[in-house]
């Protein structure tokens, strides 16, 4: 009796301990390989993934330049750039191949779901878009760069960078092929959502690549077709509301409307035209103006946390401002003059030192009422400082925040801009270059610091300008490229541009505009790289100053700067790149 | 005669209750067997009751009770005649009466007459004992190696039966013949033989029993003896780590045991690392509590009072038998467990104070406006010597003229409070019958921090309960039950801000408002809102509380002699929960601008969030074993089977928007939209194990020991689930060797021992690591989500490629190892001499940018060898009335990457900054810093004469670093990564402990203390570099700056530049002018104690109390002096939290 209950409880603990021996589990929060790409909607989540991450603003270029600047190192090493200082363990770019990878694995496994074929083969070619896309910022930054098509493994061999040449031509030949496939538009069903990239939207993109390759044929041609589409247009207002009337009646006192023969319906329609194309409603794929769009919303997950508190200084801001991009005085200095074709004759920086002093000792001390006062007071016009923003182009209102100018509509309402140059060096979250931004600054904010406004990653007017800048190289300035920038004129409410240019006069002129038109929106950097070396030295060197003189940055140009340097880090893990890399570093 | 008689009416036994409610007697059995002396010849009930007893420091009255209670036996006295408050000891086994009387009475000249159960006591005549003709009178004390007095130790005048025990202090008196020999003989002790040949005194030191110092060593799945070992086993007593101020078992095992390296990095929970670092991931060991595997988390927070012993398993043959978890060692924790006999309680307590180790030194505010102007000055120098502050502002700052617009403000001073309190309560409780047996340890701590307005408390509970139902089954249960909880009411100053908010801001302005000014003017929201004294005054608050339980039932089953079969299993369940609240906060007022606030210093929107987390971790384990033995072979065997099931659950949630501040429940909360939030995760993994283990022994001085074990775990593809670890080690005992005999004298033993085997390491392989897997969030974990025309979508990105080819790490261990005893025990030491290879190595490496994987699967791609020698030597002494002991223990480490695979090096980040930088290079040691040797600092002659290399396209200035080129580099050609060396390594090339201990009389004194050699520590970003941010704080050590003054080509920091001058990253390019020397040599613990004598113990109704002050790390000898301000067991990067130091009074109480 005794053994058996011994036996019995050994046979217990063998039996019972042992008997719960499964070893499987499966992944509780993702989904394994195996049970995906198995339908449709599989092939849409993983491509949702590629228009996740769709480049969108490009605002840290713009600081790489002589448009703009950050005073906060932690932002990125802009200021290294703009110094010529950049190196592989301080660099600058974005060495990623992430956005290439989803396309490579989209493009490889999409081939196991059962769906409807001619859909899978559109959204093929919308994941190569997006992979030529990335190629393209990646050849920008680094030039030569690997072409991968396919889905590497981990341990696969380290590959070498392909040509500059083979790169260019292969994002041309990716952009001309997909062009064929992608839809002229979506229906908004599932599947044909509207905001996905169109035939048009691959043409566009590959204007904007055959412009930067110096490839002004093919440029020509792309964005010739996206015009011939009629499917674009610019974006205009047809009425104000109370906001931007009132500003309209204080823009009397920088505008000589009637001294100058100036239309102000125009001119004012045009300026918010301009701005409004950014913001709210405007801001969707349904707007003509926006040929791809990486749309946002109020939503935790799916808002652009960078245009709103990045841009304003915390002086202005509702809860938080941190004024990590401020656009500097050569920017400004771009501007026409009213009449849309001659550049102010800058003023010395001691010249408007001595006149940003002065009335910045009149402003200095009044509360807020009294600046308000003086701001919109005839009295304002009196100081010499004001006059440098005296019957400027329409676009410099509405791009940014300058000391006394007021913005009606702005997420606190009304706010009149006031720099305090005593908080260089102290208040970091304040500008220290006199200026912020205004253009696709947030007026209707979510969550206090996010921007829930679509992005115009390609819009109307740059596929104008493209055009008009290939077709001037190509044939010459004639009423084709007037055309094209007199549609950007008219809609900012400037004057048409000039009848008569040489050639060079024609360049010059158009670099400008393209300049002031396309500000704040990171093409600056890559437009000064394609202009060349002497272009460079000529902007890209020499101190940039705030209005009270201080020396914002000292900008030092070096020809190694037309690449960016490949980071330690990459060549660390690909040692294929240590004996390749660019010139310079 | 006036006979005062007291009689005593005496129950029957078992149902008699002792009285005396004051003392606690405290009873057992002991295998204990003493020579009778002086009998009486005697055949009655007397003769037949046996007593077995155990009873320390009685009185006599308590000992003839116990025998009262235990018989039918009942004494009579007188009180005069009779002292019997005097107090003894008794320890006998199966004794008559007689013969405890005997023993009771030796010196007192009592007699007894014994009518059946009446014992009558009285005072004998006056026997005066007079030495015969030959003879003489001998006197003499018996004392053991420690110098303790031998009480009943027998004495017998060889060839007679003549003989006496020695009394309780160990003395005797014998009349003996002249040239007479004493044999001295103890149980436990070796017997002694001495001539008293012209000696009328003697002192004897009895020498234990080398078959006595069997010392029992838990090990996997059961104990062995320690002579018997023939592995590496290292094991601590309950003695050696308790008294220490730590709360935290693992710090309180740092620097005592061998190759056992503890690292107690400041603000972090100490790690534990078993010779060197074998692989490149996590190297932590496993850790069994009572036969239950636990995690270092539960056994960092157990009560080390309720700690039996510790044993740490260093090689192969130990620790195989953990197999897949055993490959950096195992720690084996047992907990007290029950005794039989009457109740024992213990009370220890403390209460101590801390205060940081080591302060970082910032600069005055006057010395920060003069760095600052020379940084501006030094990048532009066109801009003037007073960019950033005029001379008359400097001067404010210094003659503090303008407190509440150029103050001088002390973060440190500020923040930290020199004094936290600490406190520690426990109370052990043991006792039982020979049938159940328990132990409960409460446990209880609080400690408050040098940080305000926090505590931590925690509750400790262990339960240990055994009985024997029957003689062959023994039931085991027992809980174990941590509370964890710690409270924080307002905000928590962050140390990084303490960095970044310049000493130029006014912590609190004169009115009585928070600082708005920096420098004279307002300052920005970041420094007003990150105001590192504010953040206390907020009405913030979190709670948070971990509980961590262990349920264990076991049982032993004993079916037949030599066999145990056990069977044990464990539930542990740890929750946490965790309520985090953030008030509403006004913005910070403006003091320059009267009547309008700071934006965005305050919070506009309250939030509150909780988690709850729980893991449960189910074992179930079986085991045989089987043990045989005769005079000469001895062998055992072992057989077990394991299931493990751990499972994670998280569930996260948090409101925005309280209509107050006083709710403390989230409902209160916004019901939707933004303000609403909630998260969960979870994740699970199983493991199936067989082991087993042959042991044998052979005339106890050749022992031989297999172990092995297979794994499957759930981590892997059911293609490659399984490993298999055996092992194999041999010892033998040279000292019992025949020849050896004549070595006897000063050699107690002697053992060589030899082990192999192969291990496992599955902790860096994650649960689902063999799956390739989509996952709808990033790698930090945030949702992803696009939106087509407002509508959110959803978006599935792959996470991670997989690797299905993914297996064990595996650690093969050679180990050879010499232990001796020598000189009574006077010297003991343990050698050992290890190569530790860890292969397929699995390191989850930065593949290929161009890959586009952003989340590198883990491979089994590296080899790794870590060799060592360690070497522990104890002293014991006794001189006159001081007893001393000294031990020490070193052990070296190198450590050699053998292969990685295809790759040359992998180079790893310190931190996300990308400055500072670690690499894997074959043939060289891990924890290597990989960056530009420099040589000094160039001189304004080095550049004047074109001495100088560039590097990021920046042309150095005179102090700046001048970096080495490693290859034929021209002056004026550039220096790029191909420059780069090993400049240093942060793991220890070895590490030493220090252990002293003197006693004289009642007092003690001990001092241990821990050092590392040969190791480096990187600072980087805003802790190492000055105005990081643009205006932090620079440090005291920047004041030794390389400046045009004094150009000192090897000063502790190069030229300083503002942040945005491309010097700044040539400078803070990561070279060895950001390594420093980590060595150091601290004193842990300092230990004065006094022990209350017995003599007034007995008054208060104790056994035993001892008070004691203890400092921990009260004093650090440093390698270090050009920082001179961060704690040595820092871990670099960037520091977080301070190191501590403490002092604390405190007592143990037995009752």
């Amino acid at each position: 009796m005794k053994t058996t209950f011994k036996y019995f409880i050994a046979i217990l603990l063998v039996t019972g301990t042992f008997n719960a021996c499964d070893l499987e589990v499966v992944p509780p929060s993702e989904i394994s390989a195996e049970n995906y790409w198995k339908t449709d909607k599989d092939a849409w989540y993983a491509l949702n993934a590629c228009y996740y991450n769709m480049p969108a603003l490009d605002i840290w270029d713009e600081m790489c330049t002589d448009n703009a600047h950050s005073h906060k190192p932690w932002e990125g090493n802009f200021e290294f750039v703009q110094q010529n200082g950049v190196s592989t363990a301080a660099p600058y770019g974005n060495y990623t191949f992430e956005s290439i990878r989803i396309a490579n694995n989209f493009l490889e496994k999409v081939e196991t779901c059962n769906m409807d074929e001619a859909i899978k083969n559109r959204m093929k070619a919308e994941a190569r878009f997006f992979r030529a896309f990335a190629y393209l910022e990646l050849n920008q930054y680094y030039g030569k760069v690997a072409i991968i098509e396919d889905l590497l493994a981990y341990d696969a061999p380290n590959v070498a960078r392909n040509s500059v040449e083979e790169v260019r031509n292969y994002i041309l030949k990716e952009l001309a092929e997909v062009a064929t496939i992608l839809p002229e538009k979506y229906d908004g069903s599932y599947l044909n959502e509207a905001g996905r990239v169109t035939r048009y939207g691959a043409l566009a993109l590959r204007a904007r690549a055959a412009l930067y390759f110096g490839n002004f044929e093919e440029a020509e041609k792309s964005a010739k077709a996206v015009i011939e589409s009629k499917q674009y247009a610019l974006f205009r207002i047809n009425s104000l509301d109370e906001a931007e009337l009132k500003e309209a009646a204080e823009m009397e006192l920088f505008i000589d409307f009637d001294k100058l023969g100036i239309n102000r319906d125009k001119f004012i329609k045009g300026m918010f035209s301009y701005e409004t194309l950014w913001q709210g409603a405007n801001a969707s794929p349904a707007n003509p103006e926006y040929v791809l769009t990486r749309e946002y919303m109020a939503d935790a997950n799916a808002c652009d946390p960078y245009r709103y508190t990045y841009f304003i200084p915390l002086s202005m801001s509702i809860y938080h401002g941190y004024s990590s991009f401020e656009p500097m005085q050569d920017l400004i200095d771009a501007y026409w003059d009213i009449d849309g074709k001659t550049m102010r004759n800058t003023i010395s920086v001691n010249d408007r030192k001595a006149a940003y002093q002065e009335i910045w000792n009149h402003a200095k001390n009044l509360s807020n009422e009294d600046y308000k006062a003086f701001s919109t007071s005839p009295e304002l016009t009196n100081y010499n400082y004001i006059s440098e923003f005296k019957n400027r182009d329409s676009r410099l209102y509405v791009t940014f925040m300058f000391p006394f100018k007021g913005w009606h509509g702005s997420a606190k309402g009304e706010f009149y801009y006031k720099w305090n140059p005593d908080l260089i060096n102290k208040n970091g979250n304040e500008s220290w270059t006199g200026f912020s931004y205004r253009k696709m600054v947030a007026v209707d904010p979510y969550d206090r610091f996010n921007n829930p406004d679509d992005y115009p990653t390609i819009r109307y007017a740059e596929v104008l300008l493209t055009y008009a800048e290939a077709h001037l190289m190509n044939k010459g300035y004639d009423e084709e490229v007037k055309k094209a920038l007199n549609d950007i004129r008219d809609r900012c409410g400037m004057p048409n541009v000039p009848e008569n240019l040489s050639k060079q006069e024609a360049i010059d002129f158009l670099r400008n505009e393209r300049r002031i038109e396309l500000a704040v929106e990171g093409h600056r950097y890559n437009d000064v790289r394609r202009y060349g070396s002497d272009y460079c030295k000529k902007y890209l060197n020499g101190p940039s100053t705030a209005p009270n003189g201080y020396v914002v940055i000292n900008k030092q140009w070096d020809d190694r700067m037309m690449l960016m340097p490949i980071p330690t880090s990459a060549m660390d893990t690909n040692p294929l790149l240590r004996d390749d890399q660019n010139p310079g570093y | 005669m006036d006979l005062i008689t007291k009689k005593r009416i005496v129950g029957y036994k078992k149902n008699y209750n002792l009285k005396k409610s004051l003392f606690i007697m405290k009873c057992f059995i002991v295998f204990l067997l003493m020579g009778t002396l002086q009998g009486f010849a005697n055949v009655s009930y007397s003769q037949s009751m046996k007593f077995s007893m155990d009873l320390k420091n009685s009185t006599i009255e308590e000992v003839l009770s116990f025998i009262e209670q235990k018989s039918s036996f009942y004494f009579t006295y007188n009180v005069e005649q009779i002292n019997s408050s005097r107090r003894v000891s008794v320890s006998v086994k199966d004794k008559t009466v007689t013969e405890i009387l005997d023993q009771l009475f030796a010196k007192e000249n009592i007699g007894y007459s014994i009518n059946d159960t009446h014992i009558v006591l009285f005072k004998k005549q006056v026997n005066t004992s007079q030495p015969n003709q030959n003879g003489k009178r001998i006197s003499g004390i018996v004392k053991d190696n420690k110098g303790e007095p031998v009480i009943g130790a027998n004495i017998i005048e060889k060839g007679t039966s003549n003989g006496v025990i020695t009394d309780l202090d160990g003395r005797f008196d014998l009349n003996v013949d002249n040239n007479a020999k004493l044999i001295v003989s103890y149980i436990g002790y070796n017997s002694q033989e001495i001539s008293v040949a012209g000696k009328s005194i003697v002192e004897i030191i009895l020498k234990e029993d080398s078959k006595a110092l069997e010392e029992v060593v838990v090990v996997g799945y059961g104990t062995q003896k320690k002579v018997n070992l023939t592995g590496s086993v290292a094991s601590l007593s309950a003695d050696e780590i308790k008294d220490r101020v730590q709360t935290n078992v693992l710090s309180s095992v740092q620097g005592t045991v061998p190759g056992v390296t503890v690292i107690s990095r400041p603000g972090s929970d100490p790690s534990i690392n078993f010779r060197g670092r074998g692989n490149l991931g996590v190297s932590s060991p496993l850790y069994v509590i009572d036969g239950a595997m636990a995690d270092a988390n539960f056994f960092a927070n157990l009560d080390p009072n309720s700690i039996e012993s510790i044993s740490f398993l260093k090689d192969a043959a130990s620790s195989a038998i953990y197999g897949s978890r055993a490959a950096y060692g195992v720690v084996l924790v047992t907990t007290k467990q029950g005794k039989e006999g009457q109740i024992q309680v213990s009370y220890n307590g403390m209460v101590g104070t801390k205060m940081p180790s080591f302060k970082p030194e910032l600069v005055t505010s006057w010395e920060y406006a003069e760095l600052f102007n020379e940084a501006k000055y030094n990048s532009n120098p066109a801009g003037g010597k007073n960019q950033g502050f005029t001379n008359e502002e400097i001067g404010w700052f210094k003659d503090g003229s303008k407190p509440d617009l150029y103050p001088n403000t002390d973060w440190i001073d500020l923040i930290y409070d020199d004094h936290a309190i600490t406190t520690q309560h426990s109370f052990n409780f043991t006792g039982g019958t020979n049938k159940l047996r328990y132990f409960t340890g409460l446990g209880y701590v609080y400690d408050t921090e040098n940080l305000r307005n926090r505590n931590n408390k925690r509750y400790n509970l262990n339960l240990n309960i055994s009985s024997d139902l029957t003689d062959w089954l023994t039931l085991r249960s027992s809980v174990k039950y941590i509370q964890k909880t710690r409270e924080i009411n307002g905000g928590t100053p962050s140390m990084n801000n303490v960095l970044i908010v310049p000493c130029t801001f006014v912590a609190k302005q004169s009115n009585g408002e928070w600082g708005s000014v920096d420098a004279g003017n307002e300052a920005s929201g970041t420094f007003a809102g990150g105001n590192p004294l504010r953040a206390y005054d907020t009405n913030n608050w979190n709670q948070s509380k971990r509980e961590n339980t262990m349920y264990d039932l076991a049982f032993d089953l004993k079916p037949l002699k030599g066999l145990v079969i056990t069977g044990q299993g464990v539930y542990k369940l740890m929750e946490s929960k965790s309520k985090n609240y953030n008030a509403l906060v006004d913005d910070v007022p403006s003091f320059l601008k009267p009547g309008t606030t700071i934006k965005g210093t305050g919070n506009t929107l309250n939030s509150m969030s909780m988690s709850w987390e729980s893991d449960s971790w189910l074992t179930y384990t079986g085991t045989a074993n089987y043990s045989w033995t005769n005079q000469v072979h001895s062998f055992s065997t072992l057989a077990g089977i394991s299931y493990e099931h751990y499972k994670y659950e998280m569930l996260g949630a948090s409101r925005e928007n309280f209509p107050a501040d006083t709710f403390t429940d989230m409902s209160a909360g916004a019901a939707s939209g933004a303000n609403y939030k909630n998260s969960s995760n979870s994740y699970e993994y199983k493991m199936l194990s067989y082991f087993a283990r042959f042991n044998y022994t052979l005339l106890d001085r050749y022992m031989f020991e297999a172990n092995v074990r297979a794994d499957a775990s759930s981590r892997f593809h059911k293609d490659n689930r399984w490993g298999y670890f055996p092992s194999f080690s041999a010892g033998w005992r040279i000292s019992e060797e025949g020849f050896m005999d004549s070595q006897k004298d000063w050699l107690d033993n002697l053992k060589i021992r030899a082990s192999y085997g192969s291990l496992g390491n599955i902790n860096n392989v994650g649960n689902y690591d063999y799956f390739a897997n989509y996952s709808s969030k990033n790698s930090w974990g945030s949702e992803l989500s696009y939106t087509f025309d407002n509508v959110p979508v959803k978006v599935l990105q792959e996470s991670k490629p997989a690797n299905p080819k993914l297996g064990w790490e595996k650690v093969t261990l050679t180990d050879l190892g010499v232990d001796f005893d020598l000189f009574n025990g006077k010297l003991r030491g343990t050698v050992d001499y290890y190569i530790k290879n860890t292969s397929d190595i699995l390191l989850a490496y930065n593949v290929p940018v161009e890959t586009g994987i952003t989340k590198a699967p883990s491979q089994n791609i590296a080899k790794v060898r870590n060799k060592g020698f360690e070497f522990a030597l104890t002293h014991q002494n006794k001189i006159g009335e001081i007893s001393y002991q000294i031990s020490g223990n070193i052990s070296t480490n190198s450590n050699r990457i053998i292969d990685l695979a295809t790759s040359d090096d992998i180079i790893q980040n310190l931190s996300g900054h990308g400055v500072g930088k670690y690499i894997l290079r074959k043939g060289e040691a891990i924890g290597s810093f990989y960056g530009f040797k420099s040589d000094g600092l160039y001189t304004q002659a080095d550049i004047d004469a074109g001495h100088y290399y560039t590097y990021g396209g920046t042309v150095p200035n005179a102090g700046d670093v001048k970096f080495v080129p490693q290859r034929d580099l021209k002056y004026g050609e550039a220096i790029t990564n191909a420059d780069r060396v090993i400049i240093g390594n942060d793991v220890p090339k070895f590490t030493y402990g220090l252990n002293m201990s003197i006693g004289y009389k009642n007092f003690e004194l001990s001092a241990f203390g821990q050092g590392v050699n040969g190791t480096d520590v990187g600072f980087e970003v805003y802790q190492m570099h000055p105005f990081f941010h643009g205006q932090d704080n620079p440090r005291k050590f920047h004041l030794k700056r390389w400046t045009e003054a004094n150009p000192n080509p090897n000063a502790i920091y190069p030229r300083l530049y503002d942040a945005s001058s491309p010097h700044t990253a040539y400078n803070r390019s990561f070279s060895d002018y950001h390594i420093f020397d980590a060595d150091y040599f601290r004193i842990k613990t300092l230990t004065f104690g006094y022990s209350i004598p017995q003599s007034s113990l007995s008054k208060l109704g104790l056994s035993a109390m001892k008070l004691y002050v203890t400092g921990e790390n009260l004093f650090t000898f440093r390698a270090d002096d050009k920082i001179e301000d961060f704690d040595p067991e820092t871990a670099g990067g960037v520091v977080q939290a301070l190191g501590i130091k403490s002092l604390a009074f405190g007592v143990n109480i037995s009752f």
